[in-house]
């Protein structure tokens, strides 16, 4: 009995040394051929592409769609060279010839026929997206799309990563993916489900610029904190969102370089409509000059995002840069709050008006880190103008369920402005009086400018009619924007050519990419 | 002795069913209606609009306009049968996210366990021993220090002295035998805190009781009294912990799987009831409450080997 257990204790102390003692962590090794290794900041439990698209496009560049994006959103050829609209519910796409699958097939109609319906079939937001109807190989090179209703938007959302396209072999005979064989300057050699740790290797065969990087690796690290430790370390080469306030600690660090860029994402705060105070336009002015934007992006969001003016940021094709927004001014701010009625006749410091105090709660989620904080900003910004603000920190979910009942005052987001590249999209959705019901807006002009701006396929008269939607809607003020959303990536400063695409929605490389020791 | 074993298991079954019922209740309890939920997270985004099209098309997909008792009776068929089902944010068999993910957190509890184990056991002892020396407040206080620390703040504490400073370990990940060591430490300081307090009190208890006194009284050495008569009788209350904590490690620790990008199933859990990805959810809750149920099932069999005074299934 006693030496049975003392066995077991020596066991137990044999395995703890052999675990201390074999230290020496493991580095991420470049020997001679050229890895990166990318911290990835969402857990992977998941590579198909219909479901996951912006890891398979964006991240580890094996898939690619049929449309793709300038740095300034505008459409541009990808896989398929043109397309026309030949009837109201009728598109002909043609296919890029000389384009291989990963496993040596070739990109054909057949095989985009196959990849489309499979993407529909599995994700309803791409069916939502797209409205296909049928996809027909009219010939070798030629895909022929119909849509359900009239969709000018068809083009702009076979853009969208959870379209992009793989080959049939990348199922099994009972349609689970085995792993997802696109086209891209990448392909997938190993996938750990457990960890969700992913290996590329240089897609060689590739019909663009062969990347310069010989492999890819894609770690999943969910904690921001543990990607900034892992950098440091060395672990990892390049990473995205390290936490906001490490952002210029981590710049100083020696051998590592931090970027800030913009990406098409919007804080807004929108606002029940249908109710007091929210349905007078002067108030909604006056909540906007009492924000003091610039102060949160500088003290809030470290520098990473920009003080919006309007919907868009800067630098997107249809952005009406006209706009002046509402800069800060408490002053005009209580100027206006007056003309609307309200006034802090008892002299507690809150506006009133028909002796009701005007008290209201904003709501926001956790899950992006800048918006608590950013509540809390604007909760004391709103306090210098008399407006009481109280916040309340939830699930999005549970945000969205109490919106949706109708007894809500303000809540804060942070909205994707192009899901699928198309000016008139997010102003669909937000705007139009009869999709966003939940807050309630409702103006016949903006309804009739986005449903043209929808129908008409000239490019520019599209963008101009967004523009005029922008306009309308900084005199109206429907939605508070307050700021746009900021990308930090950090990587060490070997990594080379890395040019942030804002069209990506977290980050994404290029084939331009390199390791310069 | 077997019959108890059996009657154990049997109510063990009885336990995991209304582990899992509740689970399905509450699930349905929380914010957020369920197609709506599962679209955020699995299809469209957490901050996208859903259109009443897609969910339609969830709520056909996943029969979720069915009442609940139907959807839990359909669940419950199915899981008798071995099959788990598909989880709806991955869209893979439940039982095979589950088989990729347990190993992770089980190796993470035994190895932790034991290591708190390897300290406080000793440690506890000598404190009790040596009552109110030096060395008894200060295995006191760093107690209390471990115990109070939150795991993530140890974590990161671990990681920049440990893993930057000195080099010795991996910061984060499931690769080699080194990346166990943080981990392991962290999650090893707060129970083995709590292990060398009981431990400690146990012996302090069972060192005033007159089989003690006797034993010293015929002259046994001091370290006799303790390894042979103290010692056994002592570490009854301590198995009651450290079984408790066994059980509770292995349903995964969200922190320090988040810290330290551990791919074990206490984050699986938590992302699964915030998607509200049902078929997960009970997947995880049924090996949760099963191991569990084995592990005190465990303990208390050792009870009988550590105090024959216990005997199971035998009428006294």
């Amino acid at each position: 009995m006693k030496k049975r257990s003392l066995s077991i204790v020596l066991c137990i102390l044999v395995v703890l040394l052999t675990l201390s003692t074999s230290g020496c962590g493991t580095k991420a090794v470049s020997s001679g051929n050229q890895t990166l290794v990318v911290g990835e900041m969402w857990k992977i439990n998941n590579i198909d592409p219909a479901t996951n698209g912006t890891l398979t496009m964006e991240k580890a560049l094996i898939t690619e769609s049929l449309v793709g994006t300038k740095p300034n959103f505008e459409l541009e050829p990808n896989l398929a060279t043109e397309w026309k609209r030949i009837a109201p519910n009728t598109w002909k796409f043609t296919l890029r010839k000389e384009v291989k699958f990963h496993d040596g097939t070739p990109l054909n109609a057949e095989a985009v026929k196959w990849s489309l319906m499979r993407a529909i079939t599995i994700n309803p937001q791409i069916l939502s997206f797209t409205k296909i109807k049928t996809v027909e190989a009219e010939n070798d090179t030629t895909v022929v799309i119909t849509t359900t209703t009239p969709n000018s938007d068809l083009p702009a959302s076979l853009h969208y990563a959870g379209t992009s396209i793989i080959a049939s072999s990348s199922v099994d005979k009972d349609g689970k993916l085995i792993k997802p064989i696109g086209t891209g300057s990448f392909k997938l050699d190993q996938f750990d489900p457990s960890t969700g740790d992913m290996k590329m290797s240089k897609n060689t065969q590739y019909w663009g610029t062969v990347s310069k990087l010989d492999k890819l690796e894609i770690r999943a690290l969910p904690d921001p904190n543990t990607r900034a430790l892992a950098l440091e370390k060395g672990e990892i080469d390049f990473t995205c969102d390290p936490p906001y306030n490490e952002l210029e600690r981590l710049g100083k660090v020696n051998g590592l370089k931090v970027q800030l860029d913009k990406t098409a994402r919007t804080y807004i705060i929108e606002m029940n409509l249908n109710e007091a105070p929210f349905n007078d336009v002067k108030v909604r002015k006056a909540m906007s000059y009492a924000v003091d934007r610039e102060s949160i992006v500088k003290n809030v969001l470290f520098g990473c995002g920009a003080a919006a003016k309007g919907p868009y940021m800067p630098g997107m094709a249809w952005t009406n840069e006209t706009l002046k927004g509402y800069p800060y001014d408490p002053e005009k701010a209580k100027q206006l709050l007056t003309e609307a009625g309200w006034k802090d006749s008892d002299g507690d410091g809150i506006v009133d008006k028909n002796g009701k105090p005007m008290k209201i709660t904003l709501m926001t989620y956790p899950q992006r880190p800048g918006l608590p904080p950013m509540a809390e900003a604007v909760q004391a910004q709103f306090k210098k103008v008399g407006i009481d603000l109280k916040t309340e920190i939830m699930d999005s979910t549970a945000m969205t369920e109490i919106a949706s009942k109708g007894k809500w005052d303000m809540k804060m987001s942070a909205f994707a402005t192009a899901m699928i590249p198309s000016p008139s999209y997010h102003l669909n959705i937000l705007y139009h009086s009869k999709n966003n019901k939940v807050i309630g807006y409702n103006n016949a002009e903006i309804d009739k400018l986005i449903d043209q701006c929808m129908v008409v396929d000239d490019q520019k008269e599209k963008y101009d009619l967004s523009k005029r939607v922008q306009q309308i809607l900084e005199d109206e003020e429907p939605v508070l924007p307050i700021a746009y959303y900021g990308v930090a990536t950090a990587m060490k400063s070997k990594v080379n050519n890395f040019v942030f695409n804002p069209t990506a929605h977290d980050y994404m490389l290029t084939n331009e990419v390199n390791i310069k020791e | 002795m077997w019959r108890f074993i059996f009657k154990r298991l049997a109510a063990t079954i009885l336990v995991v069913v209304a582990a899992s019922i509740l689970t399905f209740g509450i699930l349905h309890l929380t914010p957020g209606t369920t197609p709506v939920t599962i679209l955020k997270y699995a299809f469209i985004g957490l901050e996208e609009i859903p259109t009443d099209a897609e969910i339609t098309e969830i709520t056909a997909r996943y029969k979720l306009s069915d009442p609940l008792y139907k959807q839990y009776y359909r669940w419950i068929k199915q899981a008798v049968q071995g099959n788990l089902g598909d989880s709806y944010v991955y869209r893979v068999p439940v039982a095979e996210l589950i088989r990729l993910r347990f190993p992770a957190t089980a190796l993470l509890a035994a190895l932790s366990v034991a290591l708190s184990l390897l300290i406080a056991i000793p440690l506890g002892i000598l404190c009790a021993v040596k009552r109110n020396s030096f060395f008894d407040h200060l295995g006191r206080i760093s107690a209390l220090f471990a115990v109070s620390m939150p795991s993530f703040w140890l974590a990161y504490l671990l990681i920049i002295s440990f893993s930057l400073g000195f080099d010795l370990f991996p910061v984060a990940g499931f690769r080699s035998v080194p990346s166990l060591v943080l981990p392991c430490v962290t999650l090893a300081a707060g129970m083995g805190a709590v292990t060398m307090r009981i431990m400690r009190s146990s012996m302090l208890d069972v060192m005033s009781q007159d089989y003690i006194l006797t034993a010293r009284a015929k002259g046994l050495y001091e370290t006799g009294v303790v390894s042979k008569h103290a010692l056994k009788n002592a570490f009854l209350p301590v198995v009651t912990v450290v079984g408790l904590q066994f059980g509770h490690m292995l349903g995964g620790s969200v922190i320090v799987e988040t810290v330290f990008a551990w791919p074990g199933i206490g984050k699986l859990l938590i992302d699964s009831i915030f998607a509200k990805d049902i078929p997960m959810v009970q997947g995880c809750i049924l090996l949760i409450a099963m191991t569990y149920a084995l592990v005190n099932l465990l303990v208390d069999l050792s009870y009988a080997l550590m105090d024959p005074r216990i005997r199971y299934g035998r009428e006294s």
